[in-house]
């Protein structure tokens, strides 16, 4: 059995759009025939070629099914997510189908390249290029199939006419003609017209009008005929269009009656098909004639309806507006029908939007007058709007005023912002409001702007705005101005009012609020209102209005100048009792502020120092300096350290010292000129009355109120002096420790230290007296390193506790006895030598200290341990010896002695040279002159007797 | 000590001679003439003496061998009778160069039956013309080889006229050979051939009108009828009359029938169907067909590519299959079935029981020189039997599995046609579905409801008469 090929490509061809459940259905016959036909090839090993071309047709033929479907899911996607999905991914399927199709061409060619019918194989082959829209191939593929196609076969024919359309599509009517020429004179099958009303489009379009006409009639003709294709509508539409072209519309009449059409209908069609040709003036003309022909209204209004469009495209407002405002009349009527009535809607809201647009942009900048024709154009279109969604009238509204904003047109902008902010409200929408309001309050800020229109929508629109956003930025400003118009209007209540919403809302804004307050004030004040400004007054003392300072001086000055008035003229007059007086009543009075009372205090003090009332003046001076503000006593500083001075002259002195004291105090923390003074005053009083704590409280007070270090430092020695005297070693101990590290004050520090030390000492507490005794030697160490000058009696006594060390040496010295046996007698001499060195090389260290009194004292004990050892050696005699060892060693011995009293009276001679040299004046230089210890028969006479200071001064 | 073998040898002659001169007499030639072929005719009619056709076989076909342009009736007579006893297939593996040198009749009808094989018909009939007498048992077979050149030439009317030469002769043979079962039935069954070759001739020639009458002549008692039932079917396709046709083709269905083996009967029972546009119905005989064959095919053909030539291997399968033992595929029981039914398997596998029996005489000569010596020839012809019986069944196995893939092709296409016939209708038409089609009863037929009066029982008289009641469904 033979198969008898089908030739699939008619199908292919044939129709273009199916059913969905057509198509599923065609969709199961070809997965089954292609399983079929797989099976089949595969028992056959691949060997014929017609299996193959017919797998090649079904995949093809299965691709452009699906791809069908898959255009339709795709089509189905919202646009929006349409633009953002992966288009390739929706055609896999017919795409893999396509790729099928294509390689089993293929092979085929490949493997059987004298195939018979190998144009059906280029034929699929130009199909699948046609489908990636790859349109060069396709065609070269059809070319292939025409040329390997027998000329009269099916797939030749069909092969020119898909080259054809592919010509007719890219407008190469030329290349067209010839092959659908010769493929429509093969065959008439049922799509002979189709393929003639494209030939008939191709005739047309290269100017052959005639031709054309005469091909659209003949498959006008055969379209009625039930073997083909009909395809009437399409012709008999374009054929008037034809005739249109030629400027025969009365032809295009007539064959409508010829062939029995509504005339008004089919020009209607005739326009909307000229309208998507662009030839808008004869679509205009045949719908004016399609309306002319109508022979109802419903006819009519459809004619309108695409004459809207029309004028919509050719953006010809005025005519656009004429159908609208008839079709607007029929809507009132109520003879539209619901897509009729959103026709309209669609274009009212289409002209008004774009003419609001045109309003709005530059390119009318400059034409003012077109600019409100269309700007009045457009309010019209919204006023249509208004009735046909008249739950959205307000929208309409807002846009109408927006375009009279646009214009200038601001008091009927303002007008119908005003209704549509209203209208907003109503209707809960908070946008339109929002914006409404916004206009309203733009417009009403323009110049242009008339009183009337402003005086009867200016407060009510601020009020709407502060009602929506009472603590915005713009509602910043609305207050001021509302306040203002208020007060403008006299409405001080509805001003006090505002104040406190101001308040409320902008809270941290004490400047704005002061300002309206001041206002108000002031207003109150020209009104000559006592007690409008008490209450205002009270206010601000309650603390209900945070003022400036500056404010609220003013303010607080504008009652002082109430209370003071009377009381300064007294004191500018010099009658400084009425004066003192006064002021004392002021300081008194309940009503007095506590400024005033500051003041009044002050006063008192400055009136009893001007009087010499040293002690009223102090406690004036307290009070008022206890009262007063820091910036208050700083402004007065100076006169607080008259009164200071006053005080100390007048021996006041703990008086002195407490005004003092309190000054610093309070000036602690500033720049004052006199905090030093103060400080310094303050503790020298205090010590001056022995009131050492007082002084410790001052010197500590002084650290907190940034005192110069020099005269912290001397307060605290001048305070360590006075411990001392006071014996209060371990308050002193605490004063002077933070100095221990100051290189300007340790030197200051080793008297009082010493004397501690030798207080502690005494009293048997001896670790600390050590402790003290090594600080003071390291404290000396770093004078020494620091070159600071040391005082003299401090040098002196580090030498003496220098001294009393090498004393030790001397006591050991004298500690050890000379005694026989010869080697005890050898060792002990041994040892004393040794003692002897130790005490040179000690003294060396406090002749260094450069003390003239140290200087004596340790060549006095050179000398008088070197004599002493050689006394002892000499006077030395060894028991039970004979004499001739004696003698022998009385011999030896005197070779030590005499170098050692040598050595002596040498260190004699250099004390000497040095007493002179370095004028040294000691009690105990007398001791190096008196060689054997007699009396000294010397006497200092001072030379001249004192000066008596002449107090009489220069005369 | 010469002399005491000789009498043992002698005594042993002796004693045998009883039994089977002829054996003894062809020994003692073969001896006393040491084997030289031209004594070979003696030998070999000693042998027939002894209905020993198998022994002799190597002889004869060793002097057809040694000999040319041997013209000698006797020897043509002795190759006759012993080609008639054995079967034609030892002698057609021979060249035609060999069979050249006789001019037996049965040669002749050799040769002929070889011509006709390479498809050189012209030579075949040469062979045929006038060369063996009406009367030579190879005569009804002649004429039907003859016949059917004839139709392959298309010269149906002289093919006609050999077939009914042959059913006369045949005819008049079988009334000879009434005792001679195996004969007969081998001369029955020529005899049915020739009668369905002329309604075959007809059908060949188109006259299918004519060929109704004509198979009607088969009756239906004969071996061949129910393979013939399905050219009748074919017939009645061909006039159109597709109830019948499928009518015809249920008939397969019957139990008695389920040996035959033939897979184009689905073939043409799904051409028949999509004949009459009953597009499920055509599908579900095609799908059936995929699922009774598809797999099971490859299956042999593995078993088959497994066992390669090994004849024995075959042999073996059929005859345990013979004796009861299936296979584990159902197509190759099948296969087996339909082998061992078959009147060429049948007559092979009697002729090898013939050359078994010669092998028993011969082991009566135990002992005797003579008794090695042919039972070797025996046996080696028996091999050679048995060989041609399993290269049979096999040859006989790919040759249906290769008409099986044939069937596989056409019933892929038979598919095809239906569905594009389907989907012609779905572009051609609104789709509406198929319910739309009219009658109510034709979608919710079922099998059993196929036929007119069939109730589900195959009635053996009926058999091949039932007449479908189907609506064509074209438009």
């Amino acid at each position: 059995m033979k198969l008898k090929l089908f030739v699939l490509l008619f199908f292919i061809l044939a129709n273009s759009t199916f059913a969905d459940d057509r198509r599923d259905r065609l969709l199961s016959i070809i997965n089954e025939e292609l399983s079929e036909i797989s099976r089949l090839n595969k028992q056959i090993g691949s060997k014929k070629p017609d299996i193959l071309l017919r797998m090649a047709e079904l995949y093809l033929e299965k691709a452009r099914l699906q791809r069908e479907n898959e255009n339709q899911k795709y089509l189905r996607i919202d646009p929006a997510k349409r633009v953002r999905v992966k288009k390739s991914s929706y055609f896999t399927e017919s795409t893999k189908n396509f790729t099928n199709a294509q390689k089993t061409c293929y092979y085929l060619l490949k493997r059987f390249p004298r195939y018979k019918r190998r144009g059906y194989v280029y034929f699929v082959l130009a199909y699948n290029a046609k489908e990636f829209q790859q349109i060069n191939k396709a065609k070269q593929f059809f070319e292939k199939a025409i040329k390997t196609s027998s000329p009269n076969s099916d797939i030749n024919r069909k092969s020119k006419l898909a080259l054809a359309e592919i010509f007719f599509n890219m407008y190469r009517y030329d290349q067209a003609i010839p092959l659908y020429e010769s493929a429509l004179k093969l065959k008439k099958d049922k799509w002979w017209t189709k393929d003639a009303f494209n030939l008939a489009w191709c005739y047309f379009r290269i100017g052959k009008k005639y031709k054309a006409i005469s091909l659209m009639k003949q498959a006008n003709a055969l379209s009625a005929e039930p073997e083909y294709v009909d395809l009437r509508d399409s012709i008999q539409r374009d054929l008037a269009y034809f005739y249109a072209d030629m400027g025969k519309v009365d032809e295009a009449v007539g064959f409508y009656k010829d062939n029995d059409r509504n005339v008004s209908k089919s020009l209607l069609g005739v326009g909307k098909h000229l309208m998507s040709k662009g030839k808008n003036k004869e679509a205009e003309r045949a719908l004016l004639k399609a309306f002319s022909t109508a022979g109802d209204e419903q006819q009519k209004l459809k004619v309108d309806e695409t004459l809207l469009t029309l004028y919509e495209d050719t953006l010809n407002y005025d005519k656009h507006y004429k159908v609208t405002e008839r079709m607007f009349s029929y809507y009132k009527k109520g003879m539209l029908r619901k897509e009729q009535k959103e026709n309209l809607l669609y274009h009212v809201k289409k002209m008004s939007a774009s003419l609001q647009k045109q309003v709005a942009g530059k390119t009318y900048a400059r034409l003012p007058e077109v600019r409100k024709r269309k700007a009045a154009l457009a309010v019209s279109y919204f006023a249509m709007s208004e009735t046909l969604i008249p739950n959205k009238k307000y929208v309409a509204e807002f846009h109408a005023a927006e375009t009279n904003y646009a214009v200038g047109l601001y008091d009927q902008a303002v007008e119908k912002y005003d209704s549509a902010y209203k209208g907003a409200r109503a209707a809960n929408d908070k946008k339109i409001a929002g914006v409404s309001l916004n206009g309203l309050l733009a417009s009403l800020g323009k110049r242009g702007i008339s009183k009337e229109t402003n005086d009867r929508y200016l407060i009510s629109s601020f009020e709407y705005y502060l009602e929506v956003n009472p603590n915005d930025k713009r509602a910043y400003r609305i207050y001021q101005r509302l306040f203002s118009a208020y007060l403008e209007k006299g409405e001080i209540n509805n001003a006090e009012k505002l104040t406190y919403r101001f308040k409320k809302y902008f809270p941290k804004d004490h400047k704005t609020a002061e300002v309206m307050v001041a206002e108000i004030i002031d207003h109150y004040n020209e009104n000559k209102n006592k007690a409008g400004i008490k209450a205002w007054v009270g206010r601000i003392n309650r603390g209900d209005f945070k003022v400036s300072k500056k404010f609220a001086e003013k303010v607080q000055l504008l009652l002082l100048s109430l209370q003071f008035e009377n009381v300064q003229k007294f004191s500018s007059t010099g009658d400084k009792v009425q004066a003192l007086r006064g002021y004392h009543q002021i300081f008194k009075s309940k009503d007095s502020t506590k400024r005033a009372q500051r003041n009044a205090a002050y006063n008192i003090a400055v009136l009893y120092y001007e009087l010499g009332d040293a002690n009223n003046m102090y406690n004036w001076g307290i009070t008022s300096v206890k009262k007063m503000t820091i910036d208050e006593i700083l402004k007065f500083e100076n006169s607080f350290v008259l009164f200071g001075n006053e005080l100390f002259y007048q021996n006041e002195t703990d008086k002195s010292a407490n005004i003092n004291f309190i000054s610093l105090s309070k000036l602690c923390k500033t720049k004052a000129k006199n905090k030093n003074s103060f400080a310094k005053n303050a503790v020298v009083l205090y010590l001056s009355d022995g009131k050492v704590n007082d002084a410790i409280d001052v010197y500590k007070k002084m650290d907190q109120c940034g005192i110069s270090n020099k005269i912290r430092r001397e307060a605290a020695l001048d305070i360590i002096d006075e411990l001392k005297n006071q014996k209060r070693w371990d308050t002193l101990l605490k004063i002077a420790k933070p100095l221990e590290n100051d290189r300007n004050a340790i030197a200051s520090l080793i008297v009082p230290y010493y004397e501690v030390s030798r207080a502690y000492k005494g009293i048997g507490q001896l670790s600390k007296s050590v402790n003290l005794d090594k600080k003071i030697w390291s404290m000396y160490q770093s004078i020494e390193r620091n070159k600071v000058e040391l005082p003299l009696d401090a040098l002196d006594i580090l030498v003496e506790v220098k001294l009393n060390t090498l004393e030790k040496y001397e006591y050991r010295l004298n500690n050890v006895r000379l005694s026989f046996p010869e080697k005890r007698f050898n060792q002990s001499l041994k040892t004393k030598f040794k003692y002897l060195d130790d005490i040179v090389s000690k003294a060396l260290e406090i002749f260094k200290m450069g003390s003239g009194k140290g200087i004596v004292a340790t060549y006095q004990l050179l000398i008088r341990t070197h004599q002493n050892v050689a006394s002892e050696i000499e006077n030395f005699t060894p028991d039970k010896k004979p004499k001739g060892y004696i003698a022998s060693f009385k011999s030896q011995m005197n070779s030590l002695v005499g170098p050692l009293r040598q050595k002596a009276e040498q260190y004699r001679q250099e004390a000497i040279n040095k007493v002179y040299k370095e004028e040294i004046l000691t009690y105990e230089n007398y001791k190096l002159f008196n060689l054997y210890n007699e009396d000294l028969p010397l006497e200092f006479i001072p030379l001249r007797t004192g000066i008596l200071m002449d107090k009489g001064g220069r005369r | 000590m010469l002399n005491i073998r000789k009498l043992i040898l002698s005594t042993c002659l002796i004693n045998m001679f009883s039994l089977n001169a002829g054996l003894n007499d062809a020994w003692d030639l073969l001896r006393t003439t040491k084997g030289d072929p031209k004594y070979y005719p003696q030998v070999i009619a000693n042998f027939i003496e002894d209905e020993m056709y198998f022994t002799a076989m190597p002889y004869v076909k060793e002097y057809l061998t040694r000999f040319k342009n041997i013209r000698n009736q006797k020897v043509d007579a002795q190759i006759d009778k012993i080609v008639s006893e054995v079967g034609v297939r030892p002698f057609e593996i021979l060249s035609s160069n060999i069979l050249d040198n006789s001019r037996a009749p049965i040669i002749m009808y050799i040769l002929a039956k070889k011509n006709f094989r390479k498809k050189r018909y012209k030579q075949a009939l040469k062979y045929l013309n006038e060369t063996i007498p009406l009367n030579h048992p190879a005569k009804p077979f002649a004429l039907m080889l003859e016949a059917s050149i004839f139709s392959i030439l298309e010269r149906q009317k002289s093919a006609i006229a050999s077939y009914r030469r042959c059913v006369s002769v045949t005819k008049s043979m079988m009334s000879d050979n009434k005792n001679n079962p195996n004969r007969y039935r081998q001369l029955s069954l020529n005899h049915d051939y020739c009668v369905v070759g002329v309604a075959r001739a007809e059908f060949a020639a188109g006259k299918f009108e004519n060929a109704v009458s004509s198979y009607l002549d088969l009756p239906k008692d004969s071996f061949i009828w129910p393979e013939i039932l399905f050219e009748e079917a074919w017939n009645s396709f061909y006039l159109r009359d597709y109830n019948r046709a499928l009518g015809k083709l249920v008939t397969y269905k019957a139990p008695i029938l389920n040996f035959v083996f033939n897979p184009e009967i689905d073939v043409l029972r799904a051409m028949t169907y999509m004949e009459l546009c009953l597009w499920e119905d055509t599908k579900k005989v095609i799908n059936d067909f995929y699922d009774k064959f598809q797999s099971k095919s490859l299956k042999v053909k593995g078993f088959m590519d497994k066992h390669g030539k090994d004849y024995k291997y075959y042999y073996l399968l059929a005859k345990s299959f013979k004796a009861g033992k299936l296979s584990g595929n159902p197509l190759l029981n099948s296969l087996l079935r339909s082998i061992v039914k078959d009147s060429s398997y049948i007559e092979m596998m009697e002729s090898f029981e013939k050359g078994k029996q010669e092998i028993e005489k011969i082991k009566q000569l135990s002992g005797n020189r003579a008794s090695g010596i042919f039972t070797k020839n025996i046996k080696d012809s028996l091999l050679m039997q048995r060989d041609l019986i399993g290269a049979y069944v096999r040859k006989t196995i790919n040759t249906n599995l290769r008409h099986l893939d044939k069937n596989f092709e056409g019933m892929s296409y038979i598919k095809l046609e239906v569905l594009a016939r389907e989907k012609s209708q779905v572009y051609n038409t609104s789709y509406d579905g198929f319910r739309s089609r009219g009658d109510i009863k034709h979608l919710k037929r079922n099998e059993k409801q196929y036929f007119w009066d069939f109730r589900g029982e195959f009635w053996a008289d009926e058999l091949g008469d039932y007449v479908f009641s189907l609506k064509s469904e074209c438009k």
